[in-house]
């Protein structure tokens, strides 16, 4: 079993080192004796069949262009937790309270779910912008629940 | 500056919307992610899967979250966009019975273009682990002490496991073809 182990690093040394000279394009390098020549031919065929392919210049213009224009409507929206989180903030007055007075605790929860920058956004936000901005939205919304004469 | 440092860097700028930040992710990776695809995707459809795969990324990099290097992230997409290419194009070998009377190609029958797309099948075949250390080593060009530092493992390791997955694609081809590679007396990289 050792010695079998043995020669399989012996010959995994012989296989890498073959590589070398073959990704170095050395020609002339000769397959040493120990090396079984039918795993050096199958390299050297998976070399041909799978590298060497780069995009052209058309292409790489082309798609850079259209993966811009994605990127660009992506960016323009708010992410679902970010959109779930102010729906909750409008709609849910226990939540409100609970978020104002410990945002950093919700929003660990919800870290997945928010864009970097979106996190960053709120993190950034003071305890006491919070509150006014929760204040304000609570007498926001009570208004509209009085008839329209008041 | 490392290369992940320098990308980590660049990412969050494109998290935060930075346009150009983007661009330069895009013209970084376009040649990576394209050789990538290529080595497992026939001629005819690499750039359609390329695409799909930078769409992707388009949409999705507010989803990365720094757990693993960005380029990991990237590669978990590539192979999820080839499994979908391959999904819809019903093309995986599995599905293709083998018939011992029949053979794919004999050796030397074959063409370079039939042998392009019999390897990159026998590619698809392999684990992950097999495929990525052929793909590191062959497409990227990495040496194997950059191939063990990327993948978590030593530089023997990486080097066993180069060995194996040779070996694993010479058995597939094998009983794939029933060709015997095993009669080959070449001995030059010529």
């Amino acid at each position: 079993m050792m010695s079998n182990q043995s020669d399989e690093t012996q010959d995994a040394e012989q296989l890498a080192h073959f590589t070398d000279h073959l990704l170095d394009g050395d020609v002339e390098y000769t397959i040493p004796e120990g090396i079984m020549y039918d795993l050096a031919e199958i390299v050297e065929r998976l070399r041909k069949a799978i590298t060497g392919k780069q995009p052209s210049k058309e292409f790489s213009s082309e798609l850079r262009d259209k993966t811009l224009r994605i990127f660009d409507a992506s960016t323009e929206d708010a992410s679902e937790g970010f959109k779930g989180l102010i729906q909750r903030l409008l709609q849910d007055e226990a939540f409100r309270k609970q978020f104002v007075s410990s945002p950093g605790d919700y929003l660990k929860q919800i870290a997945d779910q928010l864009s970097p920058a979106e996190m960053a956004a709120l993190q950034a936000l003071s305890p006491e912008d919070i509150k006014k901005w929760a204040t304000d939205l609570d007498e926001r919304i009570s208004r509209i629940g009085l008839p329209w004469w008041q | 500056m490392s290369k992940n440092e320098y990308s980590d860097e660049i990412v969050e700028r494109a998290q935060n919307g930075d346009r150009r930040a983007f661009k330069q992710l895009y013209d970084d990776y376009l040649p990576r992610v394209y050789a990538r695809v290529a080595a497992v995707v026939p001629r005819e459809d690499i750039e359609d899967v390329t695409q799909e795969v930078f769409i992707s990324i388009a949409r999705s990099i507010q989803s990365y979250h720094g757990r693993s290097s960005f380029f990991t992230w990237v590669n978990s997409i590539v192979r999820r966009r080839v499994a979908d290419y391959y999904r819809r194009r019903n093309r995986q070998l599995q599905e293709i019975p083998y018939d011992e009377q029949n053979p794919i190609h004999s050796g030397t029958q074959m063409d370079s273009l039939s042998d392009e797309i019999l390897l990159k099948q026998i590619l698809l075949q392999l684990s992950d682990a097999k495929r990525e250390v052929i793909i590191l080593r062959l497409v990227e060009g990495l040496s194997f002490k950059e191939i063990a530092e990327r993948t978590g493992v030593k530089e023997g390791a990486a080097k066993v496991r180069f060995y194996r997955a040779i070996e694993s694609c010479r058995e597939y081809l094998i009983s794939m073809t029933g060709e015997d590679v095993t009669n080959h007396t070449e001995n030059t990289t010529k």
